[in-house]
């Protein structure tokens, strides 16, 4: 049974906005620049609003001398806080509120000195710049450090590609090199003992030819063959294409924080902005309004998002149109409540412009999120197709080998073995006849190695014949699905593969694991995976030894696992991109 | 058909090799019947009731030669049974052949180019009373015992004693006390080679060298 991982609590969620705080990210300057633009957006439509002359040159001027100036308080606060190692959250937060206070001092004097506001609104703006300097700050850090780590990502996503790449061309050359030394090796063993018998076949004796003969099979052919079949391959490091494909490290911020983030700059910026026109309780409440409406609305955004798979520009104009039905909620609310009291339209613009601030960043955040989990999937599908070469290749190098191999101690060794015999039966020297079949026989020899036609020819009549076999020792149910059956039966390679693989796992189950039942399903899940599931009620086979058949598992397949429940079950894919053989090829084009 | 006619069934699936064998059993009086696969085996061995299989051990994907005797011994526990090999024991090539069948006669392929070779070892399978023809007479590896050669096969692959240790799940210093009684069945001198020339034997025997 699988067990489900615990879902993580929120609480954890806001443990990652302390770490942004923990980090460094609050005083890079991708922060600062962030602050800078959502800053001066934020001040100069407060201070629009406050202004007794609501000029928008005079609102862009004080918003960016204060955002100017607090950008300056931050730096020198960073030299600070950046020593302090423990309840290091508390001092940035203690600091960026002692720069707001600072900040509304200054703003204060500022406006007072070019004497467009004489009343100052000193109180109000002291608030406002209290607590939205640390939220505006710590937003932008946390929506900077998701966009960097989203692009960290990306490149660390892409260098792991190309290091697959890399891996993949060596993984394949070393392959293609060990399967062309096979063949050369063979040859280059066998052809100076063939040559020295051809051409010593005039004047040499009966016997010393059938001995020669003897000594060709002794000494070259059975060595050579049991070398190859003891071969292992050690040239594959699979690692990184089948290890897990490791999660990116983003900030889940945006989930619950971004949204309270929001919702806490919307309810200040409200509450301080109406706090100098109307009564606190009118104030909180439109404050606690907008912060819900905004809340809501991109916790809403959030869920509706996540899990769709959209391309990026309609993403886009979904996340723009989702922002812009909030900020016309608020300006819904602003005209049916606001208005009843009197207050201009400029609290309203004060109102979506802070929504708009959060969920602009926020767009930011998701996108840099999204862009994420597109390299994710870029790099998923780059191992799953690297993986599906390699397995192909390799195996195609197996058969070959085990073609080899098996030519070696069977095909060769028989005809050399009967040339003796026949030798041996003669009388007298040899005649012209026997010479040129002597030589026909050992120049076939290369033939036979160079021969790609090893494969069996009907898979599917293979299995069902080994079915049959085993018929009253263990009750074999084959299912081979439409989807498959062609293409075992027009590849020859994969029907290869498939057969080899299957008949392992039936030979082993009955043999080592006395199983009396067995169903063997193949099918074709996807166009380029082959699906073998074989389940049978033998005994669990924890002795996982290589002459289980293991280490032809790791050849033929792209992967393979063995469960234990009750009986034994072999679950293993193999690479099916048709068509993978000239033969096929030609086969499918007829 | 008369009484008198003795039954064999030949399964190798290499044709020349299964025909040879044929011939030289025809040759003694057999009636036999060729087969290049297990099932054709299986089917020919129920159809006439032989006294003797002669059985290729490897007979390529799917069932074995091994299988095939396990069959049909579960039919005709008394048939005589002769199994061809490449190998001079099948142990030494790493596979699990833990149902290699008892009482059986071995031939090794090379052997072949001999007729007495067969002719002994089919009459060895035939006559219950005689001693058995075993795999060909190389003593080094026939007394090992299984983990012993799981051993040695471990050394010829190049690796140290730790790891054959943390492979086997067993001490360093079993694994040196294994070796060390390999290395005085096998009449090695003891010293800083014998260990290579321990390896050096395994492959000897495994290329039937």
């Amino acid at each position: 049974m699988v067990a489900k991982s615990p879902q993580p609590v929120p609480l954890t969620r806001w443990r990652r906005l302390v770490d942004v705080l923990e980090s460094d990210w609050v005083f890079r300057w991708p922060t600062l620049a962030a602050y800078a633009l959502a800053g001066v957006l934020f001040a100069t439509v407060s201070e629009y609003s406050r202004l007794t002359v609501p000029i928008a040159l005079s609102a862009v001027g004080v918003a960016t001398a204060t955002v100017t100036t607090t950008i300056v308080l931050i730096v020198l606060a960073g030299f600070i806080v950046r020593p302090l190692r423990q309840h290091r959250a508390a001092a940035v937060v203690t600091a960026l509120v002692s720069i707001g206070i600072v900040r509304a001092v200054f703003t204060t004097a500022f406006v007072d000195q070019l004497g467009i506001n004489r009343e100052s609104f000193f109180v109000s703006r002291l608030l406002l710049s209290a607590g939205a300097v640390p939220v505006v700050v710590i937003v932008c850090a946390v929506i900077t450090s998701a966009v960097t780590a989203g692009w960290r990502e990306r490149a660390t996503t892409q260098r792991a590609i190309n290091r697959l790449r890399d891996e993949r061309d060596e993984i394949l050359a070393d392959i293609a090199r060990t399967d062309e030394a096979i063949l050369v090796e063979s040859e280059s063993v066998i052809r100076p003992r063939v040559d020295s018998i051809v051409s010593s076949l005039g004047d040499t004796p009966r016997t010393t030819v059938s001995e020669m003969l003897d000594n060709l099979i002794n000494t070259v052919v059975r060595p050579l063959s049991h070398s190859l079949a003891a071969r292992a391959s050690k040239h594959i490091a699979k690692e990184a294409i089948t290890s897990p494909l490791p999660r990116p490290d983003l900030p889940d911020a945006e989930r619950f924080v971004g949204p309270s983030l929001g919702a806490v700059g919307v309810f200040m910026t409200t509450v301080v902005i109406l706090f100098d026109a109307t009564t606190i309780p009118v104030s909180l409440a439109a404050g606690a309004i907008g912060a819900g409406v905004t809340f809501v609305g991109l916790r809403a955004f959030q869920l509706g998002m996540s899990g769709l798979r959209l391309r990026v520009p309609l993403i886009t104009v979904i996340i723009i149109c989702a922002h812009a039905g909030i900020g016309f909620i608020v300006v819904w609310v602003d005209i049916s409540l606001f208005s009843r009291y009197g207050f201009g339209p400029e609290n309203t613009v004060a109102l979506v412009s802070a929504t708009l601030v959060a969920g602009l960043v926020y767009v930011a955040q998701r996108l840099a999120i999204h862009f994420g989990d597109v390299r994710l999937a870029e790099l998923a599908f780059v191992r799953r197709e690297m993986r599906l070469v390699v397995s192909e290749v390799r195996r195609r190098a197996w058969l070959r080998q085990r073609h080899i191999a098996h030519a070696l101690h069977s095909a060769i060794q028989s005809r050399i073995l009967a040339e003796s015999q026949l030798v041996q039966a003669g009388k007298g020297p040899l005649t012209v006849a026997e010479t040129t079949r002597i030589q026909s026989t050992l120049s076939g020899v290369f033939d036979v190695l160079r021969s790609t036609d090893g494969l069996t020819s009907d898979p599917l009549k293979e299995m069902r014949r080994a079915v049959e076999f085993w018929a009253g020792m263990c009750s074999i149910e084959l299912n081979v699905e439409d989807s498959a059956a062609p293409l075992l039966a027009n590849d020859s390679e994969i029907g290869e593969s498939v057969l080899v693989t299957t008949l392992e796992i039936i030979n082993n189950a009955i043999r080592h694991g006395k199983a009396t039942t067995m169903a063997v399903s193949i099918s074709r899940p996807s166009p380029d995976l082959i699906k073998i599931i074989a389940s049978n009620n033998g005994r669990a086979m924890t002795d996982f030894s290589p002459g289980l058949g293991m280490s032809m598992f790791d050849e033929l397949t792209v992967d393979w696992t063995v469960t234990h429940d009750g009986g034994m079950t072999f679950t293993g894919h193999i690479a099916a991109r048709p068509p993978t053989s000239a033969r096929a090829l030609q086969k499918l084009d007829t | 058909m008369s009484a008198g006619v003795r039954r064999a069934v030949v399964v190798d699936d290499e044709p020349l090799i299964c025909s040879i064998i044929a011939e030289i059993l025809e040759s003694e009086g057999w009636e036999v019947a060729r087969a290049h696969d297990a099932l054709t085996a299986l089917t020919s061995v129920r159809k006439s009731k032989p006294a003797l299989i002669v059985a290729d051990i490897d007979l390529g994907v799917g069932p074995t030669g091994i299988d095939v005797v396990q069959r049909v011994r579960a039919e005709i526990p008394d048939i005589a049974v002769v199994f061809i090999t490449n190998l001079s024991d099948p142990r030494i090539t790493g596979k699990k052949w833990d149902t290699i069948p008892e009482n059986a006669s071995y031939i090794v392929k090379t052997e072949l180019t001999s007729t007495n070779a067969l002719r002994e070892a089919v009459s060895s399978a035939l006559d219950s009373g005689t001693t058995l023809r075993q795999m060909s007479a190389r003593k080094n590896v026939q007394a090992l015992s299984t983990a012993q050669i799981a051993v040695l096969r471990s050394v010829s692959a190049g690796k140290s004693n730790d790891d054959i240790a943390a492979e086997r799940g067993t001490t360093v210093r079993a694994v040196e006390r294994m070796l060390g009684r390999m290395i005085d069945a096998a009449a090695i001198p003891a010293g800083p080679t014998a260990r290579v020339q321990l390896a050096r034997m395994y492959w000897g025997e495994l290329n039937g060298r």
